[in-house]
């Protein structure tokens, strides 16, 4: 062996870069659950109660009828909003807004509601951050070609509180998991969690860097073992199993799912999140220009073992003066050094946006550019999100 | 977790979380992403640790070779790569990262980022290394002999230090 190149200092760094890249908070103990719930039942009965042979079948069907009453009940104090595994916000979008309304969902939970909250809390919201998500990492020099969208004078802005330790606990409690559980390592005093029979919660908190509000998600832990499947999982199977979990459970069915990977690795059927803007419902989206969603995911033999999302909160709007257009053509070109490679924006659209602040947080009108941009022989795609409220409304 | 033993699943889980979503984020790059495959690494391991043989490696060594197949399944069925976030605005007030662990992050992302555009194998190669392995069982993920492998990683470390000193130079000059 030779040309072995020896720099400790850049191995005590890499060592360093390695030992702090960890998961978002709050995802070791779901993707655990997660695991919990693929586990045969058999075997989990057995390890609760001592492994008596008549007992696994009497528990299964117990166990299945927590879930659905638990779940149910859920339904009916108005939870059961999931979001992608890093994304959420609430689907309610104003204290008038319409259930089922193009296609939004509104739900509020009566434990959450703030009654005390109006437009008067305004006045002092924080301003949306502009960024670009893209994988090219070297400087850019952004040009905007698309048209963008004709924007009315105003545009709701929707706060929220954060809920507080209380009405976490009454949010689970209300869904079977009334007790609250260790948090794990992974976790911080964002996150909480709780299990109960069959249900394991964990709610976290706001997130002000990736632009997400509250979010829950709720495992069952106590679901049939797995079962070969006869065939794949198709698409619209997953989406009829999804739809018929949320309605079983009294909960809305929203609007244009999307199904995720599906087949034997099973499936997550995604509903985005839409807001009452002007003059209709807008996407949500958070940092990296990612819809939120509600999120059902399902083994491959169908099964549902978990529904994650915005955690329901209710909000209050008031509108707020959008900036000129010219305002708006001002697009910043990124800092990095090094030669600028010029992406073209060639796509414009308003979307709603989750900025924490004050504890809480602001539903905010922003929009989103994306197109694409060609270096190093490649093509990468490139999204940049800027804010639509004149800044003076933002301090 | 020696190889030899077969220890409970969860102390595995618990063990080697932060490790393989490590490593799969160092491949990814995106984080949404790193959690869909590390989810499905641990579900694949999950299902298949009873037919698991300790005799045949460490438990680290098989959760990483199933970390890197479904790093390549990923790219086969996505065909892309990171995205990384950029904030060019203000960041919203208050409620961002706790303070050290923004700062660590900050530290070490330009790291990251040079290590993201290695070329694949030494990539990989850098990021089980740093992860835990030794040269064997990262040649036994990887494949290729361990002399081989601890060639590439030499090349791959030469490599990020001339990286690190143009990035650096490069952040002196006036802009």
């Amino acid at each position: 062996m030779n040309d072995l190149y020896e720099d400790p200092e850049l191995e005590r760094q890499l060592e360093g870069a390695f030992r702090s890249t960890r998961p978002r908070r709050g995802f070791e103990d779901q993707l655990w659950s997660s695991l919990q719930g693929r586990r045969p039942l058999v075997q989990r009965v057995r390890t609760w109660l001592g492994g008596l042979p008549w007992i696994p079948a009497l528990a299964t069907v117990s166990a299945l009828a927590v879930v659905l009453v638990g779940l149910v009940f859920m339904l009916r104090s108005g939870g059961g909003h999931g979001a992608g595994s890093a994304t959420s916000r609430s689907q309610e979008t104003g204290s008038q807004a319409q259930a089922g309304a193009g296609g939004a969902q509104t739900v509020t939970a009566p434990d959450l509601s703030r009654a005390d909250l109006g437009p008067k809390a305004f006045g002092a919201i924080p301003r949306v951050p502009t960024t670009v998500t893209t994988s090219y990492t070297g400087g850019l020099e952004l040009s905007l070609s698309a048209p963008l969208p004709t924007l009315p004078a105003s545009l709701p802005v929707y706060r929220y509180t954060e809920p507080t330790s209380a009405e976490i606990g009454a949010f689970a409690g209300a869904r079977g998991a009334g007790q609250q559980a260790p948090a794990s390592q992974s976790e911080t005093a964002n996150a909480t969690r709780f299990a109960g029979p069959g249900t394991d919660i964990t709610v976290v908190g706001s997130d002000a860097t990736n632009l997400v509000g509250p979010t829950y998600i709720i495992n069952t832990t106590r679901i049939p073992p797995s079962a070969p499947a006869a065939a794949p999982l198709t698409d619209s199977q997953a989406t009829r199993n999804a739809a018929a979990y949320l309605s079983q459970l009294n909960l809305p069915v929203p609007a244009d799912p999307a199904v995720r990977s599906g087949g034997s690795e099973g499936a997550q059927v995604l509903y985005p999140i839409r807001v009452n803007g002007t003059p209709g419902p807008v996407p949500e989206i958070d940092a990296q220009g990612r819809p939120v969603y509600t999120q059902v995911s399902m083994r491959g033999d169908g099964q549902v073992f978990q529904v994650s999302g915005p955690l329901p909160v209710a909000v209050h709007g008031s509108a707020y003066i959008t900036s000129s257009t010219a305002a708006l053509r001002q697009v910043p070109n990124t800092a990095a050094g090094g030669p600028r490679v010029r992406a073209d924006l060639t796509s414009a659209r308003l979307v709603y946006v989750a900025v924490a602040a004050n504890g809480g947080g602001y539903l905010e009108p922003a929009l989103l550019l994306t197109g694409s941009l060609q270096a190093e022989g490649r093509t990468y795609e490139i999204a940049v999100i800027v804010p639509v409220l004149d800044s003076a409304m933002s301090r | 977790l020696l190889g030899g033993s077969k220890p409970p699943f969860e102390e595995l889980y618990r063990e080697f979380l932060q490790r393989i979503y490590a490593y799969v984020r160092a491949q990814l790059g995106n984080q949404a992403e790193a959690e869909d495959v590390t989810s499905m690494v641990f579900i694949k391991a999950y299902e298949a640790y009873a037919r698991y043989e300790p005799r045949a490696g460490t438990p680290g060594a098989w959760l990483f070779q199933i970390a890197r197949n479904a790093c390549l399944d990923h790219h086969r069925r996505a065909g892309r790569r990171e995205r990384l976030v950029r904030t060019l605005g203000g960041q919203p007030e208050a409620q961002a990262d706790p303070g050290a662990m923004a700062e660590e992050r900050l530290q070490y992302r330009e790291l990251m980022e040079l290590v993201s555009r290695l070329p694949d194998r030494q990539r990989e190669i850098i990021a089980l290394r740093h992860l835990g392995l030794g040269f064997q069982e990262v040649a036994g993920v990887v494949g290729g002999s361990e002399d081989a492998v601890k060639m590439a990683y030499h090349r791959a470390l030469r490599a990020l230090r001339s990286a690190l000193e143009a990035s650096e130079a490069e952040a002196g000059e006036p802009r």
